[in-house]
């Protein structure tokens, strides 16, 4: 039964990630005073390219054809591991601080890697713009991982939500106060930037993008097609869903088991389609970066890190 | 409320690293004011879980002079010099930042070796204060532009107000008052002085400073 | 009676907006001639208390400051009277000395409520005022030099004063466990009376935060960039008071945790005043041998003086009784060097050393000044420094030889640096007699200042030996 219900949580998750996406879009667009897409419109989007045929540059080698999926299968396998709303997640005992980061960095190594594959000028400078992000945007990763376990005392992040999810529930029930307000404040402030950095979110890249010259993240993918392009596009409303989806479960932790199941499911969808307006807003009213200011906001997303790490161990 | 008046002094050394990382000048003033204010809230919450009544005023005054006069005054001088661009700083932003982190880690060592203290909200409150004194000091020296120091002294200063908060209910109140006066009148003279030094080398720059030789 | 002190200055500070500047020069007589007789009659009477709900303080060390104070600002006084109607007779608009009696009073009054403070806190107060009253004094000509002196003397001297506040926030933790949080923790004398029970480590760390950050305000050594621009740049009456006796108020806030130290029984503090004065005067030493103005060149020399009284109180004993004694020595004759500069300075417009020569022809009265200014700012023997130094290097020696030989050779290095460069000024042919520009007391209060060092050498009142034994088994705790 917990197994079934934790595949059920995964596979909603999978399902409603564009929607999230769609979501952002949209919100966007009608700040800009545009009429704006459907929600749904991503969900076609994705069925159209899936009809598609695969085109390939001539000098693409076996990399090309694997790359895409390893772009799509971790995102899918970090759904299977993270209690979003459900307690018992089926890969929820592997949720290591270290096999997460792992994963969130593997797509973005096989993403470049295709992009480089296909010989085309664009690839070389998005792949390298990428990995000047990501490799920035890494180290307060990892301190933000570690501090939330330090916090709490859990080997992995299943544990550490739970944990964080009974400690709010003694606090609504017996008003206990052994909870800190700080750290999860500077946790949620810095996964916010990470949250933008590395979905090419709008200070750092900007996602609807036509020139190719600014591009990062849609440098990357410039040349894929048909299936390809599915995997990718699918992949990365993944990432945003995930990181958005971390940031949910830090904000007011409620991880139900299988009688509260429908309630936390609907405080998940309530808490991540206000991360989706807090995204959409902050990408509104805020101007790209020039490329050499991302170092900037990333290091102070680390010192915000390092300091939730040193308010961790304190505590 | 312990948990309220730690974060109010998180806050103070965010808005401090904040500070580093942002490369313009009034975007720091306003970060200063920000940071003004999360310490008056600060004293603030310590009054009411203390109960000492010349917290109050304490806080009062804080908003008053730092909260609204010196921010400004500051946005006024900065009006008048018309030098609204960015910061030139000796390193990179962010290598400063990450020095600022490596400041906290340092202060935070060196609060441990401290056995003898009793904070009233946490050791964390120390470890703050002290670097965000740290990092006030640094912003001092990386910076080249002579308006800048000024927000670094507001920056320790402000640091050191938290710490007096820290450990005990604050300085008496009539050193308080001098003290905060002290602080705005020294704060107007360096604006008349970077008013002035603005006319004759038509400069604000720390690299214009260099008549005076050995 | 402790009010006089701090009211007449402040009545000159209310007065000078009022008046005129060239009547004010007449009150600012009378005012400062009140100031020292209330402060040799505070002296005298030794009657060392508390006053107003224990804010102020008389003990020995302050009185000593206080006179100290009150005698160099009444000759700089008489010296400013002149100086005031020379440099109007030189061209400076009389606008410009309309607020410098107002400045100068209230740099007076902030330095008396520093030295007078038993609270820690009010001292503060009193110091950062002063750096704030001094700073549109030291750009008083409006030159580009002096502005960027003052902008440096107004952030350095604040950063180092914030730090000593850390110091007083951190004495402040230890003694609002024995005080609660009143005004008592932070009164210097009730501090005293309850060091044992203090937190040791708190005490050392403050003592520590102290000297570096009023160390800074002193001059003491690695934190001294300020000094040399600051005293050059302010007018030379101003230069005088701020080398002669400001110092020495930033000194004894040091001096205040210091003594809290050795009464708290950790005696390796004062090992750390040794550091920063052996560093300091021997830095400074070496610097004045290449200096290429004579202003700074005595400023330099303030920094070296102040490193050997720092030295003095740093060994104790001998030493800190010619510390005392050199403080107000050495504010008389930084005073007369200062005002022989001025005299050069108003008439010559020129700060560099090798574009002066030929003052003996020029300047007669004015380069005896300067000559035997140098010889008591060096020590040599008609001079009462020459006691009050020889005393400071005896305690060295009992301390540890090798220290007392270090000493020695940087005040041979300093002697010859200062008599080597100015002496070629004195030399060379003249362009006749310019004497007669000067008003007749900046020649002559300078030289009543150096008779009066003389007179020290041969007569010292026993009621000053007294003071400045008490202050010296006060330090020792």
């Amino acid at each position: 039964m917990s197994l079934l219900l934790g595949i059920i949580q995964a596979l909603v998750v999978i399902m409603l990630a564009p929607f999230f996406a769609g979501l952002i879009h949209k919100v966007k667009q009608r700040i800009r005073g545009q009429k704006g897409i459907s929600l749904f419109q991503f969900y076609r989007n994705l069925y159209k390219l899936i009809k598609k045929e695969v085109v390939l540059s001539k000098e693409a080698s076996i990399v090309s054809s694997i790359a895409p999926y390893f772009y799509f299968l971790p995102h899918a396998i970090l759904c299977f591991m993270l209690p979003f709303f459900y307690k018992n997640p089926p890969l929820g005992n592997s949720s290591n601080p270290v096999v997460i980061l792992y994963l969130l960095s593997l797509p973005v190594f096989f993403m470049t890697l295709y992009a480089l594959d296909q010989a085309s000028s664009f690839g070389g400078l998005g792949s390298s713009r990428e990995w000047f992000i990501s490799s920035l945007s890494e180290p307060s990763a990892v301190l933000l991982f570690f501090s939330l376990c330090v916090y709490t005392g859990e080997p992995n992040l299943k544990g550490v939500f739970l944990k964080l999810s009974d400690e709010l529930r003694s606090l609504l029930s017996e008003g206990s106060d052994h909870f800190s307000i700080s750290i999860p404040f500077l946790i949620l402030f810095a996964l916010l930037v990470l949250a933008l950095a590395e979905n090419a979110r709008i200070p750092f890249d900007n996602p609807e993008t036509h020139l190719e010259l600014t591009m990062v993240h849609e440098a990357n993918i410039l040349e894929a097609s048909g299936k390809h392009l599915f995997l990718f596009e699918y992949g990365s409303y993944l990432r945003l869903t995930l990181f958005l989806s971390l940031m949910s479960m830090l904000l007011f932790p409620f991880i139900g088991d299988a009688t509260l199941y429908p309630l936390a499911f609907a405080l998940y969808l309530i808490k991540m389609l206000f991360l989706c307006l807090v995204v959409a807003f902050v990408e509104s009213f805020n101007a790209k970066l020039r490329l050499f200011r991302v170092p900037n906001i990333l290091s102070f997303a680390f010192v915000l890190s390092l300091l939730a790490l040193v308010l961790s161990m304190e505590a | 409320m312990e948990k309220l008046a730690s974060f109010f002094a998180l806050m103070v050394l965010v808005f401090a690293v904040l500070n580093v990382a942002s490369p313009f000048l009034k975007f720091a003033i306003r970060l200063n004011m920000l940071q003004s204010w999360t310490l008056a809230l600060y004293v603030l919450v310590v009054a009411i879980s203390s109960g000492v009544f010349h917290l109050y005023l304490s806080f009062l005054a804080t908003i008053v002079f730092k909260g609204i006069l010196i921010p400004i005054l500051l946005f006024r001088v900065l009006k008048r010099t018309g030098k609204e661009r960015e910061l030139d700083m000796i390193m990179s932003i962010p290598s400063a930042v990450v020095f600022s982190g490596i400041l906290i880690v340092i202060s935070t060592i060196l609060v441990a070796k401290f056995g003898g203290l009793e904070f009233i909200f946490g050791k964390f409150v120390f470890v703050s204060s002290l670097s965000t004194f740290f990092i006030g000091g640094m912003l001092l020296v990386i910076r080249k532009v002579l308006f800048s120091q000024i927000l670094g002294l507001l920056i320790m200063e402000n640091a050191i107000f938290l710490a007096a908060n820290s450990a005990v209910t604050g300085m008496p109140l009539v050193v308080e008052l001098g003290i905060l006066f002290d602080i705005f009148v020294s704060i107007l003279m360096a604006s008349v002085l970077l008013l002035r030094i603005m006319k004759s080398f038509e400069d604000i720059r720390v690299d214009a400073l260099e008549v005076l030789k050995e | 009676m402790i009010s006089v002190p701090l009211l007449l200055p402040a009545l000159g500070l209310i007065l000078s907006l009022f008046v005129d500047v060239l009547v004010m020069s007449y009150l600012q007589l009378l005012i400062s001639f009140g100031l020292f007789l209330s402060s040799l009659y505070i002296f005298f009477r030794k009657e060392y208390s508390t006053h107003f709900y224990d804010l102020f303080l008389v003990d020995p060390i302050d009185s000593f400051l206080l006179l100290s104070v009150a005698l160099l600002e009444l000759f700089v006084v008489f010296y400013s009277f002149g100086y005031v109607r020379t440099e109007i007779s030189q061209g400076i608009s009389k606008r410009r000395f309309k607020y410098y009696y107002f400045w100068k009073n209230g740099f007076i009054l902030s330095m008396i409520v520093s030295i007078l403070s038993n609270n820690l806190g009010i001292y503060w107060v009193g110091l950062e005022a002063t750096t704030l009253t001094t700073a549109l004094l030291i750009a008083f000509y409006r030159s580009k030099e002096s502005y960027e002196a003052s902008w440096k003397y107004v952030i350095m001297c604040s950063i180092g004063i914030t730090l000593g506040l850390f110091a007083i926030v951190l004495l402040y933790y230890s003694t609002a466990h024995v005080y609660g949080d009143s005004l008592k923790a932070l009164s210097f004398v009730d501090i005293m009376a309850s060091v044992q029970k203090l937190d040791r480590n708190i005490l050392f760390l403050s003592f520590i935060l102290a000297l570096v950050g009023f160390g800074t305000k002193v001059g003491f050594a690695p934190m001294h960039n300020w000094l040399p621009d600051a005293h050059s740049q302010a007018p030379s009456p101003v230069s005088a008071l701020l080398s002669g006796v400001l110092l020495n108020t930033a000194l004894l806030g040091i001096l205040r945790f210091y003594q809290i130290n050795e009464k708290a029984g950790i005696a390796y503090a004062g090992n750390f005043m040794i550091f920063f004065g052996l560093l300091t005067l021997f830095l400074s030493s070496l610097i004045m041998l290449r200096q290429g103005e004579y202003k700074r060149l005595f400023a330099y020399s303030s920094m070296e003086n102040m490193g050997l009284i720092a030295l003095g109180f740093g060994v104790g004993g001998y030493g800190a009784f010619g510390a005392i004694l050199h403080i107000l020595f050495h504010a008389i004759s930084k005073g007369v060097l200062f005002m022989a500069s001025g005299n050069i300075l108003s008439l010559l417009h020129e700060r560099r050393m090798e574009k002066i020569n030929g003052l003996f022809k020029d300047m007669k009265i004015t380069s005896f000044v300067l000559l035997f200014g140098l010889a008591s700012i060096s020590g040599l023997p008609p001079f009462s420094t020459f006691f009050s130094k020889l005393y400071i290097i005896i305690g060295l020696i009992q301390k540890n030889q090798f220290l007392g030989i270090l000493v020695l050779i940087s005040l041979a290095v300093a002697f010859s640096g200062v008599f080597w460069q100015v002496l070629p000024m004195l030399s060379g042919t003249g362009k006749g007699e310019r004497e007669k520009a000067i008003h007749p007391f900046m020649l002559l209060i300078p030289a009543l200042m150096l008779l009066m060092l003389i007179v020290f050498t041969f007569y010292t009142p026993q009621a000053v030996i007294d003071v400045v034994n008490s202050v010296v088994r006060e330090l020792r705790g």
